[in-house]
């Protein structure tokens, strides 16, 4: 269950990038974003898999869109003949890395599968609204905060009169 | 997890990101442009929030007052820290009104971005939770990158903005990944709460070491440590200089007080075999750094690099008190932030206070400008003499006092190399005041300014001028400066650990 949602959000994110038309690319990453949901279902947490979907999947993706076609740039764009060096470079780059993860995870002594399977019960709304306020009310405010500071540095780069 | 709820700790963040909410509105207005006094008003509104706040921490620590709410909690380190953003902020704001001025694009918004980032730095140095670390890193990276671009119609500032915000956020997401495996490993956000349980654990956990070189990896970026410094020439050369000085010196200086308090959590006591490798990472880093920002400063041509060069090599001076590790090295990192705040927006002021914009920033314009200025250019003067570190200045001391320590835990061979870059670094430093005092200037550039109307800039003047007395200050008083302020701080701070 596990992979086929990893594949998912994988191949979906890969595909993105190979991609040239971008609002193709823009549905693969729908894919990714889907398969992402999935893995919170997984960890018994339905309330993030669904905000992933609606937010990402549904909201931010719309746009995305939204700006690609209102920008009328969904045109092909020139192919960039790749270079092989930096091709097979990158390849043997991830999967160095890739490699690497692996041999991390699997020599953690902390990742040890545990002998007992904890029962986790799964989220709530109600639960995630009380660790936010209670919990992380500072974090939670720092970020409105943080959403207002980016909307005010945007405004000062683009606006055409300011 | 949610005990103490002191609104008293709050409040210091509280006051610049309430001035930082009004002020877009008061921005809104579209004669800002026309009107001088709408201008005023702005700039007045931020420095009244930056002064409230500072007059607020000032008398948190006369009264000895730590207050806590939640995660955050306002200690002495926290409040030397607000004082130290603080003052930098308020420098910045002066100089600011100038060089916005002399640039022809004077906008509030840039005040409002400014405020958001002191408030960001506040909370960065003020929790050693890593969710909160993360967000306050946000809080004031965002609005630098945007100040960094903020004069758009030049094609080096959006170059230099760009360059900032994409190397930015790949380091905003490696610290980001390294919280998370952190987390993963030992169950706790909260770092010092992580120390202990790394430190009971046996072996060393692979992921965690992952974990903090990639937690050290962020610190070590906004930092500006050599390998992760090549944003650095090219955001300070887009940024107006007032932001680049204050890139300089606030994130640099909250980077590493933030990571000196993380430090005993991320070494977990010292001793274990992750604490040796973190430190081993810092030294190489170190050293990285001093030899490449010393030697490139060499070869700049332009005043704006060669600045950010320097900047770069005193993140490695100021990382070797961290492989020595003695509280006595740390109360050297603090006094030698506060020499750093007042030489390095010394140096950058003097731009200002002489109206090079633009293209004009290569020494060929500053030639023969000390006789004209003498007050600002004694000042500068003793700004950049205090960078080199020659002796009577502050510069000096708190070389003098980390290099001191890391002789004494027996890192001879770097100090020797510490000592050598500072010695290089003399070189390019006293290119400043040669090309002030001794040198004849160019006819096409005195042609060229005798067409210009004359530059007035009496803040930036004025900044400059208390940036040269506090460098004397520091270098004769220290003593004074570092028994009643810095080494408090270390100590109180010391207490709370143990």
């Amino acid at each position: 269950m596990f992979l086929i949602f990893a594949l998912i959000t994988l191949s979906g994110a890969l595909a993105m990038f190979r991609q040239k038309n971008l609002v193709v690319a823009g549905l693969c990453l729908v894919l990714s974003f889907i398969g992402v949901s999935g893995l919170f279902l997984m960890l018994s947490n339905p309330v993030a898999a669904a905000l992933q979907i609606i937010v990402y999947s549904g909201a931010i993706v719309v746009l995305v869109l939204f700006v690609i076609m209102l920008l009328n740039a969904h045109e092909e764009e020139p192919a960039v003949k790749p270079r092989s060096i930096q091709r097979w470079g990158s390849a043997l780059v991830v999967a160095v890395l890739g490699v690497g993860a692996f041999k991390l995870v699997g020599s953690s002594p902390a990742l040890r599968p545990a002998n007992v399977r904890p029962v986790i019960e799964p989220m709530t709304l109600e639960q995630v609204g009380n660790y936010l306020v209670q919990q992380h009310l500072l974090a939670f405010e720092a970020i409105g905060l943080l959403l207002l500071a980016s909307m005010v540095a945007a405004i000062l780069l683009v606006k055409r009169d300011l | 997890m949610t005990g103490a709820r002191d609104l008293a700790a709050l409040l210091p963040l509280a006051i610049p990101a309430a001035a930082a909410c009004l002020l877009p509105i008061a921005a809104l207005d579209k004669d800002q442009s026309a009107q001088k006094w709408i201008r005023g008003a702005m700039f007045f509104m931020a420095m009244l929030a930056l002064l409230g706040s500072f007059f607020y921490v000032t008398q948190l620590w006369s009264t000895g007052h730590q207050p806590v709410y939640a995660q955050l909690s306002m200690d002495r380190l926290a409040q030397f820290a607000a004082i130290f953003v603080l003052i930098a902020a308020a420098l910045t704001v002066l100089q600011l009104w100038d060089h916005l001025h002399q640039e022809g694009w004077v906008k509030g918004e840039c005040l409002a971005l400014l405020l958001t980032s002191v408030s960001g730095m506040m909370l960065f140095t003020a929790t050693t939770h890593l969710m909160l670390l993360f967000i306050g890193l946000e809080l004031f990276s965002i609005p630098l990158y945007a100040l960094t671009a903020t004069l758009r119609t030049r094609s080096e500032a959006a170059e230099g903005g760009m360059k900032y915000f994409l190397t930015g956020a790949v380091a905003s997401s490696c610290f980001l990944m390294g919280a998370v495996l952190l987390y993963g490993v030992t169950g706790t956000l909260d770092v010092s709460e992580m120390g202990i349980r790394l430190s009971v654990a046996k072996g060393l956990d692979p992921l965690a070491l992952v974990g903090a070189a990639l937690l050290l990896l962020g610190f070590l970026f906004k930092a500006s440590a050599a390998p992760f410094h090549q944003w650095t020439p090219d955001a300070y050369e887009g940024a107006p200089h007032p932001i680049a000085a204050f890139m300089s010196v606030a994130t640099k200086g909250v980077a590493l007080i933030a990571l000196l308090r993380i430090f005993p959590g991320l070494v977990a006591g010292g001793d274990s075999l992750l604490g040796v490798k973190v430190r081993m990472a810092i030294a190489l880093a170190a050293v990285l750094t001093m030899i490449v920002g010393n030697l490139t400063a060499l070869v700049q041509t332009r005043i704006k690099r060669m600045l950010a060069y320097s900047s770069i090599s005193h993140a490695g001076y100021l990382l070797l008190a961290f492989v020595a590790g003695t509280p006595q090295a740390f109360t050297g990192v603090l006094f030698y932030l506060v020499a750093y705040l007042a030489m390095n927006m010394g140096a950058f002021g003097l731009l200002t206070a002489f109206g090079l914009v633009g293209e004009r920033v290569t020494f060929d314009h500053l030639r023969g400008l000390g006789w004209k200025r003498p007050g600002v250019s004694i000042a500068a003067t003793l700004c950049l003499l205090s960078l080199a570190g020659i002796p009577p200045t502050a510069g000096f001391f708190g070389k003098y006092m980390i290099f001191k320590e890391l002789v004494q835990t027996g890192h001879v061979g770097l100090t020797v190399l510490a000592v050598l870059a500072s010695l290089v670094s003399v070189y390019y430093y006293l290119r400043i005041p040669v090309a002030l005092w001794l040198e004849q200037p160019k006819t096409s550039i005195e042609r060229e300014a005798a067409e210009l109307p004359a530059v007035d800039a009496p803040f930036a003047g004025a900044t400059v001028l208390v940036c040269g007395a506090l460098v004397l200050a520091c270098g004769f008083l220290q003593t004074l400066l570092v028994n009643g302020f810095v080494a408090r701080v270390i100590r109180d701070w010391m207490g709370i650990i143990r």
